[in-house]
């Protein structure tokens, strides 16, 4: 019966270390971060006044990641160099960009996060709200991955627009 | 006298060390890197690039037709956005056989590829750079091959753009086909822009997500069939 639970708690600790390693090391770093964890942001000029689907879905990732991960604060200053923004591309796949400048000594200057209005399927809320997750993920330095994670380019934006384990993951490593 | 002479040399050597010091500092190079990363489609998957596709044709690159910035201006998409540039190449595309999709008695469509954007770079000196940033996914297609490939329709351009990445697919001279991609693991290709403004170097790395091939290597017949079953 010792023995047993012996065996029990070895096994514990071994299908527990096996979980961990597969959560913690998925994800991709992009080698730079925020100077903190709290950081402003002002809305570039097709975003600047009035609402929209792009707007609110930024407005939901930010709370999202402040919410889920170790990740304080993304406020609004207009004198803010952090734009959130969005761009008119048509015969385009892409649903956004991120930009992120000055990323040499590991610590980003500062960064701009576009969705493209011109993507046929961006109307709907989810989409918009995954996009821009992804590009806010970007900026606070997650790279892209082949797991279930915001950060995967070949995700369902319909149904995958929070962050995910993998994502939490990454950003706890970071910060 | 002597303490006077002493005062000028001092002087002196203060005056040589700040303008040699002033002009390694305003000399010095200074590299501003940027990293630039974008949310497309992208699968490794035959089913998926055919579900995802409104057209998919089989036929040659006639020519490059036309240059255009594919950024609108969003009050009225007929007009150029003026703040962004997003170069996009219209390729004249000869559609020898139909796999999925309608083009009427069409035998030419247009297709067009992202070539470029502009990305504009503050210098630190309040300066503001227009960089190019070649899109890392684009291929220049080969005029002498048959492809097949795999596209949405454009109704306010009336043209087809890709469907996802990837979305074309080489056809060689044994009626096999060979995958296109710089996403594919295989292809070690330059994602790096990189340019020279005064004493200032620009660095624009794109960052790129790798698939796995699971296409190449198919005939043609076969992958007719299998775009056939999910139409």
């Amino acid at each position: 019966m010792k023995r047993y639970a012996v065996l029990k708690g070895i096994g514990t600790i071994v299908f527990g270390s096996v979980l961990f390693c597969n959560s913690s090391f998925a994800y991709e770093l992009e080698g730079y971060k925020m100077p903190a964890t709290s950081t402003s942001y002002k809305w570039g000029s097709n975003l600047d006044s009035g609402s929209s689907v792009i707007k609110t879905g930024f407005i939901d990732a930010m709370t999202n990641w402040e919410n889920k991960t170790v990740w304080n604060d993304f406020f609004y200053n207009s004198n803010s160099l952090n734009t959130l923004n969005s761009w008119y591309e048509v015969s385009s796949s892409y649903y956004g960009r991120n930009t992120s400048y000055g990323v040499s000594d590991g610590v980003a200057d500062y960064f701009k996060s576009e969705v493209n209005s011109g993507n046929s399927n961006i109307t709907k809320i989810n989409v918009a709200k995954s996009t821009a997750t992804h590009e806010l993920g970007h900026a606070m330095g997650i790279d892209h991955n082949d797991i279930n994670s915001i950060m995967n380019s070949a995700r369902n934006r319909e149904v995958l627009y929070m962050p995910q384990t993998d994502d939490i993951n990454g950003i706890a490593a970071i910060y | 006298m002597l303490k006077q002479n002493k005062l000028k040399i001092i002087l002196s050597s203060i005056l040589v060390l700040g303008t040699i010091s002033f002009y390694i500092f305003s000399n010095k190079e200074e590299t501003i890197h940027v990293l630039a990363s974008a949310d497309y489609p992208v699968t490794e998957n035959l089913d998926e690039m055919a579900i995802e596709s409104d057209l998919v044709v089989m036929g040659k690159y006639v020519k490059l037709d036309s240059k255009w910035n594919m950024a609108r201006n969003p009050k009225d998409i007929s007009q150029e956005d003026p703040e962004n540039y997003v170069e996009g190449h219209i390729y004249t595309f000869k559609v020898d056989y139909v796999v999925k999709g309608n083009i009427q008695n069409k035998k030419m469509i247009e297709i067009n590829h992202r070539y470029s954007e502009t990305i504009d770079i503050e210098d630190g000196d309040g300066n503001v750079e227009k960089a190019t940033n070649l899109d890392p996914l684009y291929i220049q297609p080969d005029l002498n091959a048959k492809y097949v490939v795999f596209l949405k329709y454009e109704p306010t351009q009336n043209h087809y753009y890709k469907a996802i990445e990837p979305f074309t697919v080489k056809i060689n001279e044994l009626d096999k086909v060979e995958l296109q991609s710089n996403l594919l693991s295989s292809v070690n290709k330059a994602k790096k822009n990189e340019f020279k403004a005064g004493n200032k170097t620009f660095i624009i790395d794109n960052e790129i997500h790798k698939i796995q091939d699971n296409i190449s290597g198919m005939s043609i017949e076969e992958l007719k069939s299998k775009i056939n079953q999910k139409k």
